[in-house]
């Protein structure tokens, strides 16, 4: 597990700004995503505001563009509706040409000319098959494999555009088993679910973002306090105090899921829109077209850029996330996870291994 | 066991003599599962890494492409050698299961 500390994260962790935040008079929630107005990315006169039967009082009170809203009233759910298109037209993914959909067809079609064990790219030390490609076929659940290379995908991009995108570094989804194995010696349930936890060192928090609206497992956010402290002692830098830093977990305001199976995608899609300070408001609709888009990209191995017009995000960039340690997990507990522990046990049941079995190969 | 490809023996019996013998050509790695249990294996420094992780996978009687094989946290590919990893004697090759995921309720 590498991982840089930035020089550059000292600078950024003023006192006054981390107050501000810790009594809640403004969050980056409430600034960053959920305001239709507080951003430059959308002019105040292209957002209608729902009025009338809605209750949207105060600032802070604006839901998420993503939570699920239940109203009696048809036409507020209609007038909600219009807002959360807007919102979503007004950010501009890339389009995928005839083309490429068609290049995506092939890849996904396992009759076709792949056969799953073809090999579609090789990069970052990880070879991603035809196979693998087609966990992202709609339906489906995403495997660590297609996470983790997209997960590099993002580092790179950043990486290679520094003056555009924030750093941020992204461990891969084996570090939540590791940690939790290592940490006290939990037990780790084999996880059947795609969350996000970040370390935001800008705003000194902790970060967790669930497509399902969970709450971050507090045996997990005691590990990664205890990581992260234990990572700066190693590397000297004793001003961190991670004991003190706050969650901040959106819950239903993060991009929700309404399917079993999209977990991954909107994991994903909240790690890309954060690598570029983007406002999560995405919803469920859009995730046909970002499964295509995540394979088009894994099989090129480049993302896509978003279409740079005159409302780009970059001038608000300094209200928001500019180091992130984003971490992936998949959660513990849940029924799936259950069987396939059982699965776990039973296999290694019947293996004769132990502690004391050294195998030569020679 | 019988079956293994390469001469893939424990060491409990008759190994433990002869580890002073290897000193520098060969290797001892502690590959841990998904499941805590610890392998241990001797291996040249210049041999493909394939090996050791075919010998484990038919141990556990799991198939190749349902496991990760992790040095510091970074995959490690069959066709890597410890030599070129820098690995040390004594290192340990964590095994990741398979991570797939959707919702928490269902299926």
């Amino acid at each position: 597990m590498r991982i840089d500390f930035d020089k550059s994260v000292d600078s950024k962790m003023e006192k006054g700004k981390n107050a501000v935040i810790r009594n809640g008079k403004r969050s980056w929630d409430a600034e960053f995503v959920t305001s239709p107005n507080g951003h430059s990315q959308y002019s105040s006169d292209d957002i209608s505001t729902p009025t009338s039967s809605q209750n949207w009082h105060s600032y802070d009170d604006i839901p998420s563009v993503s939570t699920p809203i239940i109203d009696e009233s048809r036409q507020s759910d209609f007038m909600i509706e219009n807002y959360r298109r807007l919102l979503e037209s007004s950010t501009r993914y890339p389009p995928l040409t005839i083309q490429q959909q068609i290049q995506i067809a092939k890849y996904l079609d396992s009759r076709g000319e792949y056969a799953p064990s073809y090999m579609i790219i090789e990069k970052f030390n990880l070879q991603i098959s035809a196979a693998h490609l087609r966990t992202l076929t709609n339906g489906c659940w995403l495997n660590d494999e297609v996470i983790n290379f997209y997960s590099n995908l993002i580092i790179e991009r950043a990486q290679n555009n520094p003056d555009i995108y924030p750093p941020v570094h992204i461990v891969n989804t084996f570090f939540y088993t590791k940690l939790m194995q290592s940490g006290f010696g939990h037990k780790v349930v084999a996880g059947a679910h795609w969350t996000l936890a970040v370390a935001n060192f800008k705003l000194c928090r902790f970060e967790y973002y669930d497509s399902l609206g969970g709450e971050f497992n507090p045996v997990f956010l005691n590990e990664l306090r205890a990581f992260f402290n234990y990572l700066a002692k190693q590397t000297n830098n004793h001003h961190f105090d991670f004991d003190s830093w706050n969650t901040y977990e959106p819950k239903t305001k993060t991009p929700q899921q309404k399917n079993s199976y999209d977990c991954g995608v909107f994991t994903m899609m909240t790690v890309e829109h954060m690598s570029r300070n983007a406002p999560l408001s995405f919803t469920q609709s859009k995730m046909g077209y970002f499964r295509a888009k995540m394979i088009y990209e894994i099989s090129t191995g480049n993302i896509m850029n978003e279409i740079d017009d005159e409302d780009s995000f970059e001038e608000d960039e300094d209200e928001s996330v500019n180091d992130d340690e984003i971490l992936q997990s998949s959660a513990e507990h849940s029924p799936g996870a259950e069987a396939m522990q059982i699965d776990i046990v039973k296999s290694s049941t019947t293996t004769h291994q132990g502690p004391s079995v050294t195998i030569e190969i020679i | 066991m019988s079956s293994t490809p390469t001469s893939v023996q424990p060491t409990g019996q008759s190994g433990e003599s002869k580890k002073e013998g290897t000193s520098t050509e060969h290797i001892n790695l502690k590959v841990v599962g998904s499941d805590h249990n610890e392998m241990f294996f001797k291996i040249k420094r210049t041999t493909q890494l394939k090996k050791l992780m075919d010998a484990f996978c038919e141990r556990q009687g799991k198939a190749f492409n349902s496991l990760r094989f992790l040095y510091d946290g970074e995959r490690v590919q069959p066709h890597n050698t410890p030599l070129e990893l820098e690995m040390e004697d004594g290192d340990a090759i964590d095994v990741m299961v398979e991570q797939t995921g959707g919702c928490i309720q269902c299926c």
